[in-house]
């Protein structure tokens, strides 16, 4: 009976072996951050990834971005090797600019990143509908003022990304939320309340909110399904949504050794001043 | 429904359950009926097995015997002590058994389907112990009744037995009051009756908010409602009971800007007729109904946003019985229809625009079913089901499954038992995370998605003396037709068809479970043992390749001792250990987008650290008189005060930078109960 029992148990135990995949070593790669604008000049942001609990300090941030790539941006006919341009307000503080070609609406734009032996490719297109907004404020205290603004509807295909930044900020910060379909609102005009998000420069105690003073920049980019899917992909792959855990590599529109967006926007800005 | 808003809504909800867990662990007060506790000894020499063939069973005595999270017996946790099953984790009901989660387990409550069964996220049982007689658990050959989960099904048990007594009983603590009755008259009739309702509003929440900053606002009650009646005439009984619950809770997020507020509920009604027909002969109609509901409300700065989830469950059967000595053959048939919905509401958009729904179906199912045992011989026994079943609106609507298990009684005491089964399941619970909040998608087998299948074969030896029984069971489950979810909970949103975001594919589980049980006048004692693998295998998922599951926890190990000491004072402990999920970690990462995101290993290719827990309670009889008995009870959960994880993240270190100017990303865990005192007073009045 125990001879029974042992080869029972052991047989299960040893021939049920399942073989699992091999584990998955970090693998370095080019990470791109590209948009092109109607009426605006290409902005194309290269680095490299890292390992996980690598610390960057000031001197590895220069090791991080890519500052030796080649950059071309063509459509429409036109084509440009985009200029490595440095900005220490933001980060990273290198990207690449284009000087003479500007987006058009309805025009499909191609990217093409060399870097030694790698290529990077990418095309998207902006959109032809250029959102109709009003921006707005409400007080939720004597100290913190929230913005809003007001999408006109007209256009049920849009997808907007939503941006805000204070006048001496370089950049736009997507907002929480960070977008709103145009076919999820009803009737023919909508409003919708926006957070300031943190950037990874900013403190603890930074404040999600503006204050008395402050001048605002409100900007809405309609941008078509599949880059807004691409955007919506990164909310989710967002490090705080770990704990929902989500387990999958963004991998984005970038093909090759690559990951990251390249998109094209057709976007409003309105500017408020908190009073 | 923003993303941010649905993640700050899920971490508040924990905020809330830890939150819940510290305020005992401060304040120590919430009381049960532990009066049982004195009688259990004398009373579970019996001869029943816990772990029988295809069967497991545990009296609720035996499910008041192990220390109780915050003083309150609890049916759905107790089973975690018995072979099979795993650790799901602290804040859910999680059943794992054998490998599988929650959601492939059917939970019953006399033999009516119950819709995600847990209170304040697992931590207050939904199943009321105290009109409760006992639980089982079938799997492999299970009654005809019970159709369409893959791992089994859970059956909970009213006290049905009738006397002549009346009974009331009362339980209070600072945060629930509870009160019941149950009139039993000339051995033909019974009534009772349980209400309780927390009244944490009151004592909880107010309190916690001066010493929680992010708890402002926090609001949550539940209430339940039992009702069991049965009446005898002559050879027939009528049996019928109603179960009623709900939860309300309501945060703040974002410094009070945000209101969330969510509120889920059960409604679970059923009648019985059973008839005598002749001498073991037993006719039993049943007819059922069920619902769930939750609604999750996201005020944002004046937008609303709500998901609504139901779900109905009508079901309908009747089985003849022929029962006499070791022979039986069961034969009837079941009808159920089913009814989901999930809704996103927008400010000013009406629940059913059409826009709106996400998910709407309802799915017929009919079975027929044959089961019987009969013995071949003095030493074998035969036990046996076929099962013809017909699904609506899926591609391939009829399903034969088969069940047969062949039991060789070496004596009165040993015997061995192989068995082979297959099950069906058409309603897919997919759960969003691995924490159970009740907003999993619930979603029928359709045209696009199949019918997950399971074929089973499992083997075993049982030993029943009189004061010990000890089992030692194998078994290997083939899985097909698996549904996941990909964990894009944005998209999720975004789309109007849910089974989008599904995923198909295979999987397998296998293992050992040794169980040994001890009785003696003084002592009750158990330990289980279960060595379990889990893996998955998902076209989609992890490049194709075998992972480990969520839930593949090789090492689960538990035990339960209780001792009476004097005939007024019972101490009791319990033990568990469990290996650590497995989790994806991250290997890499990258700024992009004004945010840090991370690069994935391979699926669930880490494992956590260890569950361990120690338990511990006494019971103090105060007084028994024949009119009147009074129990004080004091149980400590996690006695060592372990920090047991049940989630893994990566995170950007936001204070690292400000310190240092560098960056840098950490592992954060959530960690579940601490240690967790709990003082408990109950009255009994006959």
């Amino acid at each position: 009976m125990k001879k029974l029992l042992l080869t029972i148990i052991t047989g299960t135990v040893f021939s049920a072996c399942i073989k699992e995949a091999a584990q998955k070593e970090f693998d370095p790669k080019f990470v791109v951050e590209g948009v092109i604008e109607h009426g605006a000049v290409p902005v194309v942001k290269v680095m490299h990834n890292i390992p996980t609990n690598f610390v960057i300090d000031e001197e590895q941030l220069e090791a991080l971005i890519v500052r030796w790539a080649t950059i071309k941006v063509s459509g429409g006919g036109e084509e440009e090797i985009l200029t490595l341009t440095r900005n220490d307000k933001v980060f990273p503080y290198l990207f690449y600019v284009g000087n003479s070609l500007k987006g058009k609406a309805g025009q499909k734009y191609k990217l093409e990143v060399k870097y030694n032996n790698d290529v990077l490719l990418s095309e998207t297109e902006i959109p032809l509908y250029k959102p109709s907004i009003k921006g707005a404020y409400e007080w939720l205290d004597p100290e913190k003022a929230q913005p809003a603004v007001n999408v006109d509807n007209a256009n049920p295909e849009a997808n907007y990304l939503l941006f805000t930044k204070l006048d001496a900020q370089h950049d736009f910060y997507a907002t929480t939320p960070r977008g709103i379909k145009a076919i999820d609102q009803a009737g023919k005009q909508f409003t919708v309340s926006m957070m300031r998000t943190r950037s990874i420069l900013d403190s603890m105690n930074s404040s999600r909110y503006y204050t008395k003073g402050d001048t605002i920049a409100i900007k809405v980019s309609n941008v078509s399904a599949t880059s807004y899917s691409l955007w919506s992909a990164v909310s989710q792959q967002g490090l705080a949504l770990s704990f929902l855990n989500y387990s999958s590599d963004f991998s984005g529109n970038i093909e090759g050794n690559g990951a990251g967006i390249w998109y094209g926007a057709n976007s409003s800005v309105d500017k408020l001043i908190i009073e | 429904m923003s993303l941010t808003s649905s993640t700050e809504f899920l971490k508040t909800g924990l905020t809330f359950t830890l939150s819940l867990l510290f305020y005992n662990l401060l304040y120590g007060q919430s009381v049960a009926d532990t009066i049982k506790n004195m009688d259990t000894v004398t009373v579970s020499r019996q001869k029943q097995l816990i772990n029988g063939v295809n069967t497991l069973t545990l009296s609720a005595k035996q499910i008041e015997l192990a220390p109780k999270v915050m003083g309150i017996a609890d049916p759905l946790k107790s089973i975690r002590f018995l072979p099979g099953f795993g650790n799901g984790g602290d804040a859910n009901s999680g059943v794992q058994y054998r490998g599988l989660p929650s959601g492939s387990n059917g939970y019953f409550y006399n033999g009516v389907l119950v819709h995600n069964p847990s209170h304040l996220f697992g931590l207050f049982p939904l199943f009321n112990n105290n009109v409760v007689e006992h639980l089982k658990m079938y799997t492999g050959v299970v009654p005809g009744k019970y159709f369409g989960k893959l791992s089994g099904y859970i059956d909970i048990n009213s006290n049905w037995q009738v006397r002549d007594t009346t009974l009331i009983k009362a339980e209070a603590s600072l945060a629930h009051l509870g009160v019941g009755a149950r009139i039993e008259r000339d051995s033909i009739q019974m009534m009772e009756i349980f209400w309780r309702n927390t009244f944490m509003n009151k004592t909880l929440w107010p309190v916690l908010s001066k010493t929680g900053k992010d708890l402002e606002g926090m609001n949550y009650d539940l209430f339940d409602f039992n009702m069991n009646a049965k009446r005898v005439f002559n050879k027939n009984e009528i049996k019928a009971f109603l179960y009623l619950g709900r939860d309300k809770a309501m945060f703040d997020l974002y410094e009070q800007r945000a209101k969330n507020s969510m509120d889920w509920g059960n409604l679970v009604m059923g009648i019985t007729h059973t008839a005598d027909l002749r001498q073991n002969l037993q006719w039993e109609n049943n007819i059922g109904y069920s619902r769930y509901n939750t609604r999750v409300a996201f005020d944002l700065y004046g937008e609303e946003f709500a998901l609504f989830n139901h779900q109905r469950t009508l079901s309908i059967n009747s089985t003849l019985a022929y029962r006499k000595s070791r022979r039986s053959v069961e034969t009837g048939f079941l009808y159920m229809m089913d009814d989901l919905g999930t809704t996103l509401q927008n400010e000013g958009q009406p629940a059913q625009s059409g826009g709106n729904v996400r998910y709407k179906s309802n799915q017929h199912l009919f079975k027929y079913f044959l089961n019987a045992r009969s013995p071949l011989s003095k030493k074998i026994q035969l036990e046996g089901s076929l099962n013809l079943s017909t699904v609506s609106s899926v591609e391939s609507p009829f399903f034969i499954n088969p069940a047969l298990s062949v039991s060789y009684l070496m004596d009165a005491r040993n015997s061995f038992f192989c068995s082979l089964s297959m099950a069906y399941q058409p309603i897919h619970q997919v759960g969003l995370t691995n924490i159970n909040l009740p907003v999993d998608y619930v979603i029928h087998a359709n045209r696009n998605l199949s019918v997950s299948k399971i074929r089973e074969a499992s083997g075993g030896y049982r030993y029943a003396g009189a004061r010990i029984e000890y089992s030692i069971d194998v078994y290997y489950r083939w899985l097909s037709d698996l549904k996941e979810f990909n964990g894009n909970i944005i998209s999720l949103n975004e789309s109007n068809d849910i089974a989008s975001g599904i995923e198909n594919g295979d999987g397998v589980t296998y293992g050992a479970d040794f169980f040994v049980r001890l009785i003696t006048t003084r002592n009750y004692f158990t330990v289980n043992y279960s060595y379990s693998r889990s893996f998955r295998k998902f076209d989609a998922i992890n490049n194709g390749q075998w992972y480990k599951y969520i839930y593949d926890r090789p090492h689960n190990l538990s035990i339960v001792n209780s001792y009476k000491l004097t005939p007024k004072i019972s101490f009791s402990v319990s033990f568990m250990y469990n290996s650590g999920s497995a989790y994806t970690p991250t290997v890499g990462m990258y700024y992009f987008g004004n945010s840090v995101l991370a690069e994935y290993g391979a699926k669930n290719s880490a494992r956590m650290d260890a569950y361990h827990r120690l338990d511990a309670g006494v019971n103090w009889l105060l007084k028994k008189t024949s009119k009147c008995r009074q129990t004080l009870g004091l149980s400590i959960i996690n006695v060592y005060d372990r920090s047991n994880p049940i989630y893994i993240y990566q995170s950007y270190d936001r204070n690292y930078f400000q310190n240092n100017n560098a960056f840098k990303m950490i592992q954060k865990d959530g960690a579940s109960l601490p240690l967790l005192p709990a003082l408990t007073y109950s009255l009994e009045l006959l």
